[in-house]
């Protein structure tokens, strides 16, 4: 327990004080951890879905979008202020939780997936239709002007750092909370058997609502915090992929780990970042040069990386990192 | 005394398809009771007894607990009301420790007072009442078959049902394990309604006060151990089938 | 008076309204195809196959270098490249699909959601393979023949009509195959349990490659037959899919006949709408109307419920 604790407050503060540091001496990274935490927030509220309550959703990029696009819709069309336009854009994935929750948690397993996969893909193609408003796939930006708190510039790096530490820090720390309650012991049991928890007296449902409306908030809070901090909303954000992208970062790192989505959430950035940087120019360029094919789609492949690591994870290590690491050497590990 | 009914039901039947699983017509369990059910393979025991704590709904009839009805009852609420039921086929949560898999029933129960100390008090006195409370920390699926049918003991007790509805608990267990399970169930039962589906006879005969006989869903017999001994129908069902 | 001033849309010319209806025969054909291979995956394995859109987009791609090769190096009239590519892409695509059957899905004991996540990963690995060795643009493939068929507004391209007449052709050979012949009690026994038809000396394994190879053939057949129609390119994968999905989902997972009813009404509503209406909305409807089936009647709404 205080073991935990302390282990959670040595991450933040690591997070805290080398923020100077890489702003000084590396200023890509600086930006990247900057986005990495604010999707790493995305990650922990799908890490109380998937990893503790055992239900894999398919269709979370609609409450990053719904938290985005509220936000980010007010500030734009009704010139709100960006302190309760982030609000309102939480409470819109909060709402869309528990809309989506009532009905998808009829449904177990293979069903919850596809259904929450139609969801979001309703709500993807309602941001494309609302094209007006939304400007589609392209997307829109706010303004520099615009993106300040109470005097408080946030597009400031420094600022904009700490903002996304704040957010991760909180999301962190109320996943932490909630794990080692008492509804974070019947989350688990209910992941590890649904009929037993219900004949011990628990109504599964109440709590897997209770998940999914945590989980979408955060997610919320994500999208509506990367509109705000990184000015920009698209429809790409609500598309499959971003509904891919969690399930990925959490599944690398251990799911049901409480740590496990953001060491998911930078490797596979810098995964990608590196192979698109680094190694895969190469490679297209070994095989131009050794076979004569032309691979112009090999110098950015993500799309391999992603997919690879989907099987090879679910293949070898269905625990990812730190679920291997609390089966062999760290017990206690939240 | 006058027996006080806990648990009736009346004309409970259950389709499953079109198969008639259970067709129980009049069954009542008193309070305090030690009540065996036993029956050929087949004879829709564990249906019958699923039917009571509302694990699926019945196809027709009504179940009242202690006089109120609650056929349209979900199985988690039942459970609050003090219906707790273990499983069959032995049903813990084999990733966690034995503290975690008493703890979550104990928690149920402890809401109000909702300090950790008393949290944890309850929960290692109810892993003591079994004997495992030496072993709580270690994980559940790590145990022997033996500590996992008493954890799962352990869990109905760990509720403080007023019935508890065993589902063959001794199945697979050790004479000497057998022996102290008796002893249990006895303690058990004075502040508890005890329901257990059995087939070893030596449990059955040392334990209930009442015996109901399951056949083809069925019932086919209900009285004391004697009365179910000489019974002519229960010795054709059973020597005959 | 004229009376469809009254309707609360815009009644569409005839002459559109037959477009619409032909091309939605088409894309129902090509549809129904591809949702039969991903509804006979999910009945016989209990798999979702997410990646079946991607064996389409292969079927498609691979028709685009068998047929150029073949006109490179052989020559010949456009229906002999085609023709040898409507052999030769859907079985190389079913291999590679017992490939990932071999090789994935089999060692995750067909979990069903271990097996979505996988195929997912299965759904990047072919579009990148694609993106890189086919590239980012969309390629047409020469229809094998070209004859017009004059109807009485237009003319309309008599191979479409051949697409439509095939593929009943094909679904009533795959219905013929699972009901009528061995092969197909042999899949429905190993569906029925996987233990009790191992020990009847059913190889379990190389059913459940040839089901999900079969998924596969399918879709890359329909591909191959759309690709004169509709450009080959990476992306385009993601459409079938969710159209798939609708049919199969709507028809009752794993119902054959519920998934070609389903394909039939899908198709064509789909043809007649994005011919004439705004396609979008109508996705809208579509995929809530799914996730709403799912939710409310899980057995889908031409299946029946299974026993």
């Amino acid at each position: 327990m205080i073991r935990s604790i302390v282990l959670h407050i040595v991450v933040i503060a690591g997070l805290f004080l080398i923020e100077s540091f890489l702003l000084e001496h590396y200023a890509y990274h600086h930006g990247n951890l900057a986005r990495i935490l604010v999707l790493a927030t995305y990650a922990v509220g799908y890490n109380i879905l998937f990893g503790y309550t055992g239900l894999l959703s398919l269709g979370h990029a609609m409450f990053f979008a719904a938290g985005m696009y509220g936000c980010a819709l007010l500030i734009r069309i009704g010139e709100w202020s960006i302190a309760p336009a982030f609000f309102v854009g939480v409470l819109c994935a909060l709402t869309l939780g528990l809309i989506v929750g009532f009905l998808a948690l009829r449904t177990i397993g293979v069903g919850f997936m596809i259904v929450t996969l139609m969801f979001a893909q309703s709500i993807y193609l309602t941001a494309l239709y609302y094209n007006e408003y939304t400007r589609g796939d392209e997307g829109f930006s706010i303004p520099q002007t615009v993106r300040s708190i109470g005097g408080i510039d946030l597009t400031d790096p420094t600022t904009r750092y700490f903002a996304a530490l704040i957010l991760f820090s909180i999301c962190l720390l109320m996943s932490l909370a909630l794990v080692q309650s008492k509804a974070g012991r019947v989350l688990i049991a209910i992941r590890e058997n649904e009929d037993r928890t219900r004949m011990l007296g628990f109504n599964p449902f109440r709590y897997k609502l209770f998940a999914l409306v945590i989980s979408a908030g955060m997610a919320g809070a994500a999208g509506a915090a990367y509109a705000v901090l990184f000015g920009y909303a698209g429809a790409t954000f609500a598309s499959v992929q971003y509904s891919i992208f969690p399930l990925l970062w959490v599944l690398l790192g251990g799911p049901g780990t409480t740590l496990g989505p953001l060491l998911g959430t930078i490797l596979m950035f810098y995964l990608v970042d590196l192979a698109s940087g680094s190694i895969m120019p190469g490679l297209a360029a070994l095989v131009e040069n050794n076979f004569g094919i032309e691979a112009p789609g090999l110098a950015s492949a993500y799309l391999l990386l992603v997919g690879l690591a989907l099987v090879l994870l679910v293949l070898f290590a269905p625990k990812g990192l730190l679920g291997s690491v609390r089966e062999r050497w760290v017990p206690w590990l939240p | 005394m006058a027996a006080i009914a806990q648990i009736q039901a009346e004309g409970l039947v259950k389709d499953f398809g079109g198969l008639r699983a259970v067709d129980v017509g009049q069954f009542t369990l008193n309070k305090g009771e030690i009540r065996a059910v036993i029956g050929p393979n087949g004879a829709g025991k564990t249906t019958f007894v699923s039917l009571l704590c509302g694990r699926f709904p019945p196809s027709a009839g009504r179940i009242m607990f202690g006089g109120k009805d609650i056929t349209a009852m979900p199985a988690h609420d039942r459970v609050a009301l003090g219906i707790a039921y273990t499983f069959q086929i032995t049903s813990i949560f084999g990733n966690l420790s034995l503290y975690d898999n008493v703890a979550l029933p104990t928690q149920r129960r402890i809401t109000l007072s909702s300090e950790r100390s008393a949290l944890k008090q309850s929960t290692m006195a109810t892993l003591e009442r079994v004997g495992l409370a030496d072993r709580a920390q270690e994980t559940a699926s790590a145990q022997s078959y033996g500590h996992q049918r008493l954890l799962e003991v352990a869990m109905g007790l760990a509720l403080a049902p007023k019935v508890l509805i065993l589902d063959e608990p001794t199945q697979g267990l050790a004479d000497s394990e057998i022996t102290d399970f008796i002893a249990l169930i006895k303690d058990v039962a004075r502040e508890t309604t005890v329901m257990l589906i059995e087939h070893n006879m030596q449990v059955v005969m040392a334990l209930a006060e009442q015996i109901t006989v399951l056949d083809g869903g069925r019932i086919l017999a209900e009285g004391s151990p004697d009365e179910i001994r000489s019974n002519k129908a229960v010795q054709t069902a059973y020597l005959g089938g | 008076m004229d009376l469809t001033s009254l309707l609360p849309f815009e009644m569409p010319h005839p002459a559109l309204l037959a477009a619409g209806v032909l091309e939605g025969t088409v894309l129902a054909a090509v549809l129904a195809l591809t949702a039969l291979g991903l509804s006979i995956v999910f009945g016989f394995m209990r798999v979702v196959n997410v990646a079946h859109g991607e064996f389409y987009m292969l079927g498609a791609v691979l028709a685009w270098f068998v047929t150029d090769l073949v006109s490179r190096t052989i020559g010949g009239p456009p229906w002999l490249a085609f023709g040898i590519a409507l052999m030769v892409c859907p079985l190389t695509v079913a291999a590679i699909a017992a490939l990932c059957d071999r090789m994935i899905l089999k060692r995750l004991n067909y979990d069903p959601e271990a097996t979505i996540v996988a195929t997912i990963g299965i759904l990047y690995i072919l579009q990148q393979l694609a993106l890189t060795f086919y590239g980012p643009d969309a390629r047409p493939v020469q229809a094998p023949f070209d004859f017009r068929i004059q109807l009485p507004w237009f003319g309309y391209s008599g191979y479409k009509l051949i697409v439509v007449a095939a593929s009943i052709v094909l679904m009533l050979i795959v219905w013929l195959v699972l009901t009528r012949t061995k092969i197909g009690i042999i899949m429905r026994a190993t569906q029925y349990d996987r233990e009790t038809a191992q020990a009847f000396g059913i190889p379990v394994d190389r059913v459940y490659a040839g089901v999900f190879a079969l998924g596969a053939g399918l879709a890359a057949i329909g591909a191959v037959l759309i690709v004169p129609i509709q450009q080959a390119h990476y992306l385009m994968g993601g459409e079938p899919l969710l159209l798939a999905f609708i049919v199969v989902i709507l028809g009752g997972l794993g119902s054959l006949r519920g998934t070609i009813v389903a394909a039939i009404f899908i198709g064509l509503s789909d043809g007649i709408i994005s011919t004439l209406y705004e396609p979008t909305l109508a996705k809208i409807l579509a995929t809530l109307l799914v996730a709403m089936v799912l939710v409310f009647r899980p057995q889908g709404l031409f299946g029946t419920r299974a026993a």
